[in-house]
């Protein structure tokens, strides 16, 4: 029994010890990363892709459904970003409101014979409107019979793109006037092909937005998107600016990505099936390239270019979560061949077992360490000095590598101008290891053992709330 | 040498078998409570340099402003401006970034005599020397060197033959670039050969920097752009030549028949069939036709329609003909054919009007779709 509980002890604490040792090489490459970046982008001039004739087109593809509320705003200011060649593709997902009627009304459509070309997956496509109005004519909407995912509307807007770059994004999400601009510049300055490009992006829940767009950033006032606002400052900054620097990032997020349009449609589109379409096409697209024998890019840039609204209930957070864990779970089934698979070079060396041991299986060893520790307190086998010592230290290393993460994110750019926001920022930081932390791992486990059972995932609607604070035409708060 | 490691392991051994992992996970938990400090530092200092840099900026628009507009666009002064007048420290590096920045912007916004007074005023302020002490003292700091060359040649300041022979030879591409475009803005014309000799390296972001810094400038002559096109170098500066060669319509149908054959499936071979069309080299219409039925990639086939679309000579109406009504073809090479024929009018309007009678159903959405002014084509 001594020997078992020694291996145990033994399995724990290298896993423990590889964890760690990635975080701190993670805490070096993301510095790195951040600074080769902001150095590069200082040394350029901003306008010269803004003015340029030759800049290569972008097609901007946002489904919507049932987003009658905001869509008109929304639209608007996907249709004010600074790039001098793009479209924007709005996908009406079979929208049971009138959000095809809004559009319609306000800027002017009718339908156009449109020969659609199903080169990826998806639905029947009803109809596509082109706008009246001259000032609107980078504007296509496409109308189409619900598919049940978003991917099956982001497919249907591939297949009507006309540009060879999609931006893939949420109708929600405000983006920054020069979101396109930073992205490309990602893609132009790359020595191989960039086959996705991702920003960080952020919660926009108590933000303050005029038309559609963003006035001033501020720090989710509801605990819960604040959280969540903190865990994405470090998972982008942290995480992927780190893997950034090694060409390895696992995922491009599926509120801003910049896609490679031929090698999407390559690999065969989004998976509609998949419950973490993003990181499954990122996936695929990884895969097609090394089969393919060719080299590419995934990057990230730390600025934020985009401000979605977040979650702030517990219900819909953990709805959210455990979706993420299923769809974690089915990449981690459906492409295993890519786990220690040489010939995936370091997708499947360093990518993919990463994501599998230290994402995928992370849950699952905390919840069994804290079996682990209840059996050793009840069978007194504990050194309860050394592990009070170490959850110490695990609490003052998770507090360290969250502030350095919000550092780099005032290193980057003060997104923040009130004091306040970045104080409560810091000190929220404090709590999320007690409250937030066993959240995320009780969505992630109930995740896992939905998806062993294979139950139906119902997709629930994320009711938007418009917390977006609307500012009135004399700059005064509404 | 052994035994020496022997005893090292034996000490490690020992170390962790008493209290070592307790000593360990202490100077760990330590580390983490002071990098900690650190970084609440720096957020800190990040913050307030923010502060810093908004309030002085807020303090000296407003008076530099005034002097500009009383200065230069209302007392039309052209030079010996009363700098001292403004009562500004531009030894403290914050005020002279502000300052800096402030003029920049209204360089950016008036152009023509004014603009010109607005450099001198930059140059009166000591500016240009600072921006030439940086250059000469700054070579290992790539952002600061950029930033300085940028200033000289928006204010068309002179830098030493010797310092710029240095900058174009940098190892680091950023400063090679800054200093192409410093030579281009500054000298124009002249500086081509010596620039464009000197393209190694660059990225597709540079070429089109520099792409934009050359037509952006009075040049409007008849300089051979296809001289520099080269199997050998990267794609990113042959795109930039055939650029500028369809920019300034300079056709040079052999240089970039060289660079389709020396690598049919290349993104360079693909660029020069869409510039063979665009400079609309009517010499290369069966040639073109020739390599569509030698390609295999989908790409080279569309450029090859989209080029014969654009040389519209009529000689490839019925190459194209063929392919808009072969229903085995995928749709967007048909779509492109039809287009390419269209294009081709009035050569192919007899064409045309026997295609439009005898098409089915798909065939004449998809010339509805070609034809619908609405559907934006590209």
């Amino acid at each position: 029994m001594t020997h078992f509980i020694s291996s145990v002890e033994f399995v724990f604490g290298l896993y423990c010890l590889l964890l760690l040792v990635v975080y701190v090489m993670l805490f070096r490459m993301s510095w790195l990363s951040i600074r080769r970046n902001l150095q590069k982008h200082s040394s350029r001039h901003v306008q010269t892709l803004m003015e340029s004739e030759i800049a290569p087109g972008v097609s901007i593809v946002a489904p919507a459904y049932n987003e009658s509320v905001t869509i008109v705003n929304n639209v608007r200011s996907l249709m004010t970003l600074f790039y001098p060649r793009y479209e924007v593709v709005i996908v009406n997902d079979g929208s049971k409101d009138d959000t095809l009627a809004k559009l319609i009304k306000e800027f002017d459509l009718v339908a156009v014979d449109f020969l659609v070309d199903y080169l990826v997956p998806c639905k029947e496509i009803k109809a596509i409107y082109k706008s009246r109005d001259i000032s609107h004519k980078h504007l296509t909407v496409v109308d189409k019979i619900n598919g049940g995912s978003k991917a099956d509307a982001v497919n249907a807007g591939i297949n009507v793109a006309a540009f060879p770059y999609i931006l893939n994004t949420d109708v929600d999400c405000v983006l920054a006037n020069d979101t396109l601009v930073y992205l490309m510049e990602a893609v132009l300055d790359a020595k191989e092909r960039v086959i996705a490009v991702g920003a960080t992006l952020r919660m926009s829940n108590s933000s303050y937005v005029d038309s559609g767009m963003l006035v001033e950033a501020a720090l989710p006032k509801p605990i819960l998107a604040r959280f969540q606002e903190m865990e994405y400052i470090r998972s982008y900054l942290l995480g992927k600016m780190g893997w950034n620097y090694l060409n390895c990032i696992p995922n491009v997020s599926g509120g801003l990505g910049l896609f490679d349009k031929e090698i999407l449609i390559m690999a065969g589109g989004y998976d509609p099936k998949s419950l973490g379409e993003d990181m499954e096409m990122v996936t695929r697209m990884c895969m097609k390239m090394c089969d393919n024998n060719e080299k590419y890019e995934v990057k990230y840039i730390p600025q934020t270019l985009c401000w979605t609204e977040g979650p702030d209930s517990l219900k819909m957070l953990t709805r959210q979560r455990i979706r993420w864990a299923r769809g974690l779970m089915q990449i981690m089934r459906t492409h295993r061949r890519a786990f220690f698979n040489p010939s995936y070079k370091r997708f499947g060396l360093v990518v993919f077992p990463y994501n599998a041991i230290f994402e995928f299986f992370a849950p699952v060893m905390e919840i069994l360490g804290i079996f682990f520790y209840i059996y050793l307190i009840l069978t007194n086998g504990i050194n309860w000095q050394m592990a009070i010592l170490l959850l110490i230290f695990v609490y003052a290393f998770s507090v360290f590598l969250t502030s350095f993460s919000i550092l780099l994110d005032n290193y980057v750019y003060k997104y923040y101008k009130r004091r306040e926001d970045i104080v409560r920022l810091c000190l929220t930081v404090f709590l999320e290891p007690f409250i937030y932390h066993p959240i995320i791992v009780y969505s992630s486990i109930k995740g896992y053992i939905q998806e062993l059972f294979g139950k139906k995932h119902a997709w629930g609607e994320m009711k938007r709330k418009g917390t977006l604070t609307a500012l009135s035409p004399n700059g005064t708060k509404k | 040498m052994l035994s020496t490691l022997v005893h090292i392991i034996r000490d490690i051994r020992a170390f962790f078998e008493g209290d070592g992992w307790a000593v360990l996970v202490t100077v760990a938990l330590l580390l983490s409570v002071l990098f900690w400090t650190i970084c609440l530092i720096g957020i800190a200092f990040f913050y307030y340099r923010d502060y810093r840099y908004r309030n002085v900026y807020s303090r000296i628009y407003p008076a530099l402003r005034d002097f500009i507009y009383e200065q230069i666009l209302v007392n039309n002064k052209a030079s010996h401006f009363p700098v001292d007048k403004l009562g500004l420290d531009l030894h403290n590096k914050l005020v002279g970034n502000v300052v800096r920045h402030i003029i920049h912007e209204f360089i950016f916004t008036v152009g023509g005599e004014k603009g010109q007074s607005l450099r001198r005023l930059f140059n009166e302020l000591g500016f240009d020397k600072e921006a030439q002490y940086e250059i000469r003292h700054s070579a290992a700091n790539m952002v600061t060197t950029v930033g300085s060359l940028a200033n000289l040649a928006l204010m068309k300041v002179p830098i030493q033959e010797k310092i710029l022979d240095q900058l174009l030879k940098s190892p680091q591409v950023e400063i090679r670039v800054a200093a192409s475009k410093y030579l281009l803005q500054v000298e124009g014309e002249q500086a081509f050969d010596r620039v464009f000799e000197g393209l190694i390296g660059i990225s597709q972001l540079q070429a089109l920097d520099i792409f934009q810094t050359v037509v952006q400038g009075d040049y409007y002559g008849n300089y051979m752009f296809s001289q520099w096109l080269n199997v050998s170098k990267s794609f990113a500066v042959n795109s930039l030549f055939m650029d500028l060669m369809v920019y300034y319509q300079e056709l040079n149908e052999a240089g970039l028949w060289a660079l389709i054959t020396a690598n049919k499936e290349s993104k360079t071979a693909l660029k020069a069939i869409n510039s063979l069309g665009k400079l609309l080299a009517k010499d290369s219409e069966e040639r073109l036709q020739d390599l569509y039925t030698e390609e295999s990639s989908l790409a080279a086939k569309l450029e090859i329609l989209k080029a014969l679309g654009r040389v519209g000579q009529g000689k490839s109406n019925d190459f194209l003909n063929r392919l808009f009504m072969d229903s085995n073809l995928p749709l967007s090479l048909r779509k492109h054919a039809y287009r390419s024929l269209v294009a081709q009018r009035p050569y192919s309007i007899p064409l045309l009007r026997k295609i439009d009678e005898q098409v089915d159903r798909v065939e004449s959405k998809l010339i509805r779709y070609v034809n619908h002014p609405m559907v934006h084509y590209i």
